[in-house]
């Protein structure tokens, strides 16, 4: 079971009014909160499932966040100038707490 | 939650959240959710656990400033559990380790499994807990939680204050590496655990482990006190070589032990004690013993046992000086041994001047060339070529050699007989290889000059009366005298062999001047011209009447010389020469090779009539010879092996009383026959007192050149400076004493090369 999810390229988040988002591990993992989650000795249910529901997330930050996570992946040894990346100022105080309660 | 009701504001505005009075119900019920997933990854379901819902109570708690009410709790909570599992699993097993020393081991393992699950634990509490780790922890300076963790199991487990879980663990596990020690199979996996658990358990704020304070230091005392007794039975127990393998595998064991269950910083220090107490503390009494002590490993070759020993006591302080100052006084007392097996019997044979003393003189020298041998092998083989036992081996050497005042003398006759005999029919390399060593032998010599005028005598015979084998011998031979002294003390050595050289071709232009002479000599004639000052010849020849067709033939090449080298002045020594004689017994015609004063006495009888003899004292008159050669020529021809005259009475040795005869029925299947004049043999005393008197002479002559030397360059010196300044140029030849250049300093101001500087005693000045 360890094997297979951990070789699972994907993993799907779930926010707190119900959506799913099915996105790859690899951008996933850039959150030290999901890292933790996910490759922790604890095997938390997290891990075996590969199911992460935040409990505390609305699918429109969350799917910020996934944006977010994809941006960063894109970019991250990038030599070449950087994009903005747009935030809508309404989301962005909590896009800020989502950020730090995720660690990313 | 804070965002769901941020939401509801008007757009545009921020402002904080305010839930000031749920702080405490959210803590309660937050802090349960937390409490109890805890004691599930306690219980080992961390699985069924949401890290999801766990952490962000973590989070909630932290930023809602309950950071240090979680910090404690999560403390609190991780303390009472450790307690009450040490309670429930470790104490009651401590009983075993009561009972039986060798079941201790239960207890560590029971230790160890505790110390496992709480580390598992502890490395998922620290990855829900994360957050706190990273924003309240370094703020208020805490330990993090995995640090905290381990403190808490020094504390509640290793050091706990309720039970004697320490002294056990230290206890047990010094027990079990005692039982190793004393040969019993342990669980070292159980004592490695445990050591790496000791290890990774710090003090607080410091780097110092828990290992080093709980565990190491006794484990350094016991290991000393272990040490300490066992050392003291092994060396009752067993022989030195046997105790030293026993040191090497508890050395080799230590250091096992420690890169395998221990730690390798504890390495040094164990090795320290097994040096100490094994090695350091019975170094005279491994050294000393009776039974296979140094001595008998040095007499027996034991390469091996000696290797060893070299090799574990170097690895104390003073051992490899103890072991040198031993090697030494044995190499001087098997030196010693060594002279007084060749002095009492030399000095009785030596008088009567039989080729005894040369025998004793070539086993002396062989003796000392076996020893030095061996050392060489033990030096190279055992000793790792160590260049401070070198040292002491060569000046243990140095100090017997000179003890032995015939030294110089020995070894030059040592060479003579080589050059003589030995040498034929072997390689040129073996020939190299008995010279070397000789050289190094030479090398230990502080009276070289007496050396050097043994050799020069021995040199001369060698030359004169043709024995040496080969010339390259000879000129290797001075080579390496070279190499060792300089070029001042072979020139004259060399100087003879141009001497030499030079003969030969003064002999081919006078064969050709004889051709055209008007009276050619009776005899045919050989002449070697010697430079006086290169050959050590008596400076008055010795008294000879030479007969008449002698005088001629030498009549004839003083004229022959004085026309090519105008004037040189010849003087002819006859002690030096040899004759070929044809003489006719009965039986037939033998051709004797004799020494000149042989010839001269036997000569004489060509005027006595058969069967008649001569008287000693008529001889003496005739021939004018002094006693001493004489007699010596006369026991060469009458009693050596060939008795060309018959001597009445018959005995060894010649008095003035005796009479000599014409021996016509003298018989031998050699038609040709050498009869030698005893030559090359130890001095007698009055020789030695001779040479000793020439030395002394040569030596006085040195000292007063250099302490000319020395002044013609300061011109004025204080008389301490003065003395070591030549002591330090004369060293290479002998060793002068103090008093005797104070001796010659006074010669020389009586001789006004120098003058005491008016005013200062002290001071001397030169005069030119």
């Amino acid at each position: 079971m360890a094997a297979t999810t951990t070789e699972n390229e994907y993993v799907t988040l779930e926010s707190s009014d119900g959506f799913q988002f099915i996105i790859h591990r690899e951008a996933a993992m850039l959150s030290g909160t999901v890292r933790n989650m996910l490759s922790s000795a604890g095997q938390f249910t997290e891990s075996t499932e590969g199911v992460i529901h935040f409990r505390d997330i609305k699918a429109v930050i969350l799917e910020k966040v996934c944006k977010y996570w994809y941006y960063k992946a894109r970019h991250l040894n990038s030599v070449t100038e950087i994009p903005h990346f747009e935030i809508e100022p309404e989301y962005v105080l909590e896009t800020l707490m989502a950020a730090d309660f995720l660690d990313t | 939650m804070a965002s769901l009701q941020g939401r509801r504001h008007v757009r545009g505005k921020i402002r904080p959240p305010q839930r000031k009075s749920n702080i405490e119900t959210l803590f309660d019920n937050t802090w349960s959710t937390l409490a109890s997933a805890i004691t599930t990854i306690h219980e080992q379901k961390a699985y069924t656990l949401s890290y999801e819902e766990v952490y962000r109570c973590g989070y909630n708690l932290v930023i809602n400033k309950c950071g240090e009410r979680l910090y404690h709790g999560v403390k609190d909570l991780i303390e009472k559990y450790l307690e009450s599992e040490a309670e429930m699993k470790i104490v009651p097993v401590l009983g075993i380790a009561d009972t039986s020393p060798s079941e201790g081991v239960q207890v560590l393992k029971a230790i160890q499994k505790l110390w496992k699950h709480h580390v598992t634990c502890l490395l998922m509490i620290k990855d829900i807990l994360i957050h706190m780790d990273k924003n309240y922890v370094p703020q208020s300076r805490l330990p993090r939680t995995y640090d905290m963790g381990l403190y808490l199991f020094r504390d509640t487990v290793v050091r706990s204050p309720k039970y004697p879980i320490k002294s056990y663990l230290q206890k047990i596990l010094l027990n079990q590496i005692t039982m190793e020690r004393k040969g019993d199979m342990i669980d070292r996996g159980a004592v490695k655990s445990c050591t790496e658990m000791l290890l990774e358990l710090k003090e607080n704020q410091g780097i110092e482990s828990v290992y080093i304070t709980d565990f190491e230091t006794q484990f350094v005392e016991t290991s000393r006190e272990f040490y300490r007794l066992e050392s003291e039975e092994l060396v009752r127990r067993f022989d030195p070589p046997e105790y030293m393998r026993k040191v090497e595998d508890r050395l080799n064991e230590e250091q096992f032990r420690c890169s395998h269950y221990l730690t390798e910083k504890t390495e040094p220090k164990i090795r320290e004690i097994v040096e100490q107490e094994m090695i350091a503390k019975h170094l005279k009494t491994i050294m000393e013993m009776e039974n296979w002590g140094l001595k008998q490993l040095l007499i027996n070759n034991r390469l091996e046992d000696l290797e060893r020993m070299y090799r574990l006591f170097s690895r104390v302080t003073n051992g490899p000086n103890e072991l040198q100052v031993s090697v030494s006084g044995y190499i001087k007392e098997s030196g010693k041994a060594i002279n007084t097996n060749v002095y009492p019997s030399s000095s009785e044979n030596a008088e009567k001047g039989t080729p005894l003393g040369v025998a004793l003189a070539l086993r002396w020298v062989q003796e000392v060339l076996d020893l030095k041998e061996r050392f060489d092998v033990i030096l190279n083989s055992a000793f790792a070529k160590d260049k401070s036992f070198d040292t002491a081996i060569n000046s243990a050497f140095e100090s017997f050699i000179n003890l032995n005042p015939k030294a110089p003398e020995f070894m030059s006759l040592f060479i003579d007989n080589k050059l003589k005999k030995d040498f034929k029919g072997k390689s040129d390399d073996e020939v190299d290889n008995i010279l070397n060593k000789t050289t190094t032998l030479f090398r230990f010599l502080s009276d070289k000059d007496v050396f050097e005028r043994y050799y020069k005598q021995h040199l001369s015979n060698r030359l004169l009366l043709g024995k040496s084998l080969s010339d390259e011998a000879e000129r290797g031979m001075i080579a390496k005298l070279k190499i060792e002294c300089g070029y001042q003390f072979t020139s004259k050595l060399e100087g003879m062999f141009q001497d030499m050289r030079l003969s030969t071709d003064t002999m081919t232009s006078f064969k050709g001047f004889l051709e055209n002479a008007v009276d050619p000599p009776p005899i045919e004639l050989n002449v070697t011209v010697l430079t006086s000052t290169f050959w050590p010849v008596p400076s008055v020849p010795v008294a000879c009447n030479l007969p008449a067709e002698f005088l001629a033939a030498t009549k004839v090449f003083e004229r022959f010389f004085t026309t090519r080298h105008n004037g040189r002045k010849l003087t002819w020594h006859a002690t030096m020469g040899s004759v070929d004689l044809r003489a006719t017994f009965e039986a037939r015609r033998h051709e004797l090779n004799v020494s000149t004063m042989a010839a001269v006495v036997l000569l004489l009888f060509n005027n006595v009539p058969e069967g008649e003899s001569l008287s000693y004292t008529a001889i003496e008159q005739e021939t004018g010879l002094p006693t001493e050669n004489l007699k010596r020529t006369l026991q060469s021809v009458a009693c050596g092996k060939f008795k060309i005259l018959i001597k009445e009475p018959k005995s060894r040795d010649i008095s003035d009383t005796d009479s000599f005869r014409f021996n016509s029925a003298f018989t031998e299947k050699l038609s040709r026959i050498k009869i030698q004049t005893i030559a090359s043999k130890v001095e007698t005393a009055t020789e030695l007192k001779e040479t000793h008197e020439k030395v002394e002479d040569a030596r006085n002559h040195m000292a007063e050149a250099a302490i000319v030397r020395v002044m013609k360059s300061r011109k004025s010196l204080d008389h301490n400076n003065l003395i070591t300044e030549v002591i330090s140029q004369l060293q290479g030849r002998f060793n002068p004493a103090p008093s005797m250049i104070k001796k010659r300093i006074e010669a020389l101001i009586d001789r006004e090369y120098l003058e005491r500087a008016p005013g200062n005693r002290t001071m001397y000045n030169y005069l030119a």
